[in-house]
């Protein structure tokens, strides 16, 4: 019989997974928030100054955001798998094309994009979800 | 703004240096010691960060000359130079599920190129 006690019941409830997944989540907002932020920070500086771009505001908050998005990545992996918390940060990418849409009025969507992007996630999912091998 | 080639271009080299920086991250992690005894750093882990930057500058220009929503998703063929560069110099294996997520990633990098015109 595969009876548990209630304290293995418990053990099994008390797994983190929930909070790994909340992260990871989290983590792949942060990451496409700064995607997001890198984006308009270039838009701004139209020139071909290197410098300037890097040292604009919202450039150099998309790489806070980034950094962030990296510490909840290691939060997030002492909760819960990689084989978990990997395919959600796949997420990213379906944020970063819908947002641009809505963010940018010059970007559009478009059934290629979309499919594409739902493939690259199928993809990430596979390449970084299937075991550790 | 309609995404420029060269945009794409400078993308998908962004996304082999990326690969690269990760492939000389490993080697030197590999190479290197982190005790309290006695630490060692191997000089390619510096070289793994440097091409880190390198790619983050020449992502920022590429960002100039396009749609995010475009450039972005090329990106994750650093996935598909990585798996190449550890099966080729570190005799990893890939199985069939990465073997098909690496396929999918290509597919999909294809899709939105197409999208983008």
């Amino acid at each position: 019989m595969n009876r548990r006690s209630p304290r293995q019941l418990k053990d099994q409830w008390a797994r983190p997974g929930h909070a790994g997944i909340f992260l990871a989540v989290l983590c792949s907002l942060f990451a496409s928030t700064a995607q997001l932020f890198l984006k308009w920070g270039t838009n701004q500086t139209a020139e071909n100054d290197l410098l300037e771009t890097v040292t604009t505001l919202p450039v150099l908050l998309g790489y806070c955001f980034y950094g962030v998005s990296t510490l909840l990545f290691v939060i997030a992996l002492r909760r819960g798998e990689l084989s978990v918390i990997y395919p959600i940060l796949g997420l990213t990418y379906i944020w970063v094309v819908l947002a641009s849409a809505f963010v940018f009025p010059v970007e559009s969507l478009s059934p290629l994009k979309v499919g594409g992007s739902l493939l690259i996630v199928l993809g990430v999912s596979l390449v970084g979800g299937s075991s550790r091998r | 703004m309609k995404t420029q080639a060269w945009a794409i271009a400078l993308v998908l080299s962004v996304s082999i240096v990326t690969a690269t920086a990760a492939f000389f991250l490993k080697r030197g992690a590999n190479a290197s010691l982190f005790r309290f005894s006695g630490w060692k750093i191997d000089p390619r882990l510096f070289v793994g960060l440097g091409l880190y930057l390198l790619a983050s500058l020449l992502y920022l220009t590429a960002l100039r000359g396009g749609d995010l929503s475009v450039l972005f998703p090329l990106v994750s063929l650093e996935y598909v130079w990585a798996s190449l560069l550890a099966v080729w110099q570190l005799n990893e294996k890939i199985g069939r599920a990465k073997g098909a997520g690496l396929a999918a990633i290509v597919l999909g990098v294809a899709f939105i190129g197409l999208g983008a015109r």
